[in-house]
């Protein structure tokens, strides 16, 4: 009979409406720098912190690497619910299996639910995703495409500051790096994300996951404050809102239990 | 899916007491493209694995495969009472798989009740239409 | 002869960019939007403007340090935010008939002179429009503060107060509520004229300019500040975040 997944409704309506010039609401994108890549002994992840409403920022510092699994995370670009609940759904499904065989998750098997997920719902789940993690066959970094192609690369970028950050990386990539030196490159290349792109800002997040552990670093860099503070600060002083009528409730201060048939009705009104 | 874009065949009676004023152009009007897939996604997977398996091993062990789950679906509470189908889950891997439909949009999380369980078993024993739930428009 | 061979020119053009017709390039536009914000606030002795110096397009930045503003004199500017290829045309157009205007009258142009100008310059390309939104700033005759703004086309008003650009939906509400607009429909009438002392009202200016280059993103690198009075015009930049 009817099952599960998203509810279609009011699509109809929707469409009507659509075809009478009522636009929509628009949904919170993350035009987005991420980026990611393989180092000597594991993987650097990367993203910045602002997500984009049309042209105002709606979030100044919003957290766009993902969980996957203790040894995997995600970068996310597209659309925030999207991004947030792709990597949520598969995160669920994998620690359902981890508790089903005992063992740790591999990142090709994030990836193929990821991939299948994507691919299953044609682009219309849009999710631009960079898959990191350790497993036992060593470091894997993946890119997802919202339609489900999937490229397996030493180092990449996603979302609109992709472009920014990847030619910061192919100045300055090169295999078995330390994991300061990863750490920097990818620090600079999301960092010219911010700065060039419009659509990214705020602050530098970065993931690192070695076989040995995650460090995940919130805010590693916070790179610019407010230029200005307000010599004249707006004071309200208190009346500015009116009061228009006062009550005053006494509540009993004694209260006892009287055993007994109630002598009239509660007033509830 | 090409049934949307040409109008629907009536093949049976309306019945305008349940289910309401029909009109052919609200049939005929063009599904969103997720629905569509979500709709055929399962069974389209099906006949891929038994298309596939059909071409590995010959049609007796798809057709036997075919015959256990029709089996199993048949177990369960009368219709409109829920049913785990627990042996068909397990049969199918479905047990084992967590996805979108395992947490959204679940029947019992509906905001519209769905059909009485009359229409219920008068569909079951084909004495009447298959009832539908009214969405809340 | 020529301008109006020239106009009608331009306005099929326009239509055609519209209505894609079947040979021209279907997608093509001949406006931008390169974002930025203008404000301007009126005293009644100064009169203080400011514009952003950031130049976008898309989700990408173009410059980091370029002016929206004309200086006319030291007394009068014109803010254009909008497409920075018309302001600049239209900036070239008004800078000429300014100077034109001393020339032919022995006398520099009024604020409200201006004003008028730049409603009559941009109505005449009402089909073709310059998409600039414009802010025409100054001190008047009796030296209080002047400010008039405009959408594309050339209808304008004489306000306390303006903003407009991409921050616009940002910063208005704040100077509404900060410069007490008061209503044209409040009897009896009342004064717009912003209140505040000079030093209030820029610090005002600066942190609606910091406060909206934080969530607005054509808002950034740095805001130029004119303040104008009778002892002249001051220049000065304030540093806007970079991201």
């Amino acid at each position: 009979m009817t099952q599960g997944g998203f509810a279609f409704d009011l699509c109809g309506r929707n469409t009507y409406l659509e075809r009478r010039g009522i636009t929509p609401p628009r949904f919170t994108k993350t035009g987005t720098t991420i980026a990611g890549l393989i180092f000597k002994d594991g993987v650097v992840l990367g993203a910045d912190t602002r997500s984009t409403s049309d042209t105002t920022v709606a979030d100044k510092n919003c957290e766009k690497i993902h969980y996957i699994a203790p040894n995997i995370y995600c970068c996310g670009a597209g659309t925030a619910a999207d991004t947030e609940n792709v990597t949520g759904m598969i995160s669920s499904t994998l620690e359902l299996h981890r508790y089903a065989t005992g063992r740790g998750s591999r990142v090709i098997t994030a990836l193929t639910l990821l991939k299948t997920h994507l691919f299953k719902y044609q682009g219309h789940v849009s999710a631009a995703l960079v898959l990191g993690g350790v497993d036992f066959n060593g470091p894997h970094l993946f890119t997802v495409y919202p339609h489900g192609s999937t490229d397996s690369l030493p180092y990449c970028t996603m979302g609109s500051g992709s472009l920014n950050a990847m030619a910061v990386f192919e100045d300055g990539y090169k295999e078995d790096l330390t994991k300061e030196e990863g750490m920097d490159l990818v620090t600079r290349a999301i960092r010219s994300g911010i700065f060039n792109d419009l659509g990214s800002g705020s602050n530098v997040d970065l993931c690192i996951i070695t076989k040995d552990g995650v460090e995940y670093l919130r805010n590693h860099q916070r790179l610019q404050d407010k230029t200005y503070e307000r010599k004249f600060p707006v004071k309200y002083t208190p009346g500015t809102a009116p009061v228009v009528r006062e009550k005053v409730f006494k509540l009993g201060v004694d209260v006892a239990v009287i055993e007994g048939e109630p002598e009239e009705a509660m007033d509830t009104t | 899916m090409d049934e949307q874009k040409a109008l629907p065949h009536m093949i049976q009676p309306h019945d305008t007491l349940r289910l309401g004023l029909s009109s052919l152009k609200d049939q005929a009007s063009n599904v969103h493209p997720v629905e569509a897939i979500q709709k055929s996604y399962p069974k389209n997977q099906e006949d891929l694995k038994l298309g596939m398996l059909r071409n590995l091993y010959g049609s007796a062990l798809p057709a036997r495969m075919q015959l256990d789950k029709q089996i199993l679906s048949k177990v369960g509470r009368l219709p409109g009472m829920p049913s785990s189908q627990l042996g068909l889950q397990s049969l199918t891997g479905e047990l084992d798989d967590f996805g979108l439909e395992s947490y959204i949009g679940l029947p019992e999380d509906s905001e519209s009740p769905g059909p009485d369980m009359h229409s219920l078993m008068e569909a079951k024993h084909k004495l009447g239409l298959q009832p539908v739930t009214r969405s809340i428009l | 002869m020529a301008n109006v061979a020239y106009q009608l020119g331009s306005s099929a053009f326009a239509a055609n960019s519209v209505h894609s017709a079947p040979h021209a390039h279907p997608s093509w536009s001949p406006y931008d939007n390169n974002g930025g914000t203008c404000v301007a606030v009126a005293g009644n002795d100064y009169c203080i403007v400011a514009s952003s110096t950031r130049l976008s397009t898309g989700f990408s930045i173009l410059s980091r340090d370029v002016s929206m503003v004309l200086k006319l004199s030291d007394k009068l500017m014109i803010l254009s935010p909008g497409f920075q290829a018309d302001a600049n045309t239209l900036h070239k157009v008004l800078q000429q008939r300014y100077i034109r205007y001393q020339f032919d009258h022995g006398r520099p142009l009024s604020v409200s002179a201006c004003a008028q100008l730049l409603g009559n310059t941009l109505y005449y390309k009402r089909f073709f429009p310059y998409y600039t939104f414009n802010i025409c700033a100054g001190l008047d005759e009796e030296g209080k503060g002047a400010v008039y703004s405009y959408d594309a086309i050339g209808s304008h008003e004489r306000s306390g107060y303006a903003v407009q650009g991409s921050g616009k939906d940002l910063i208005q509400p704040v100077l509404d509520n900060q410069l007490k607009a008061a209503s044209p429909l409040v009897l009896p009438p009342e004064n717009w004229m912003s209140s505040l002392p000079l030093d209030q009202a820029v610090d005002l200016v600066r942190d609606a300019f910091v406060s909206a280059g934080e969530r607005d993103i054509y808002t950034g690198d740095a805001v130029e500040i004119y303040i104008m009075t009778k002892e002249g015009t001051k220049r000065e930049v304030l540093e806007l975040k970079k991201d």
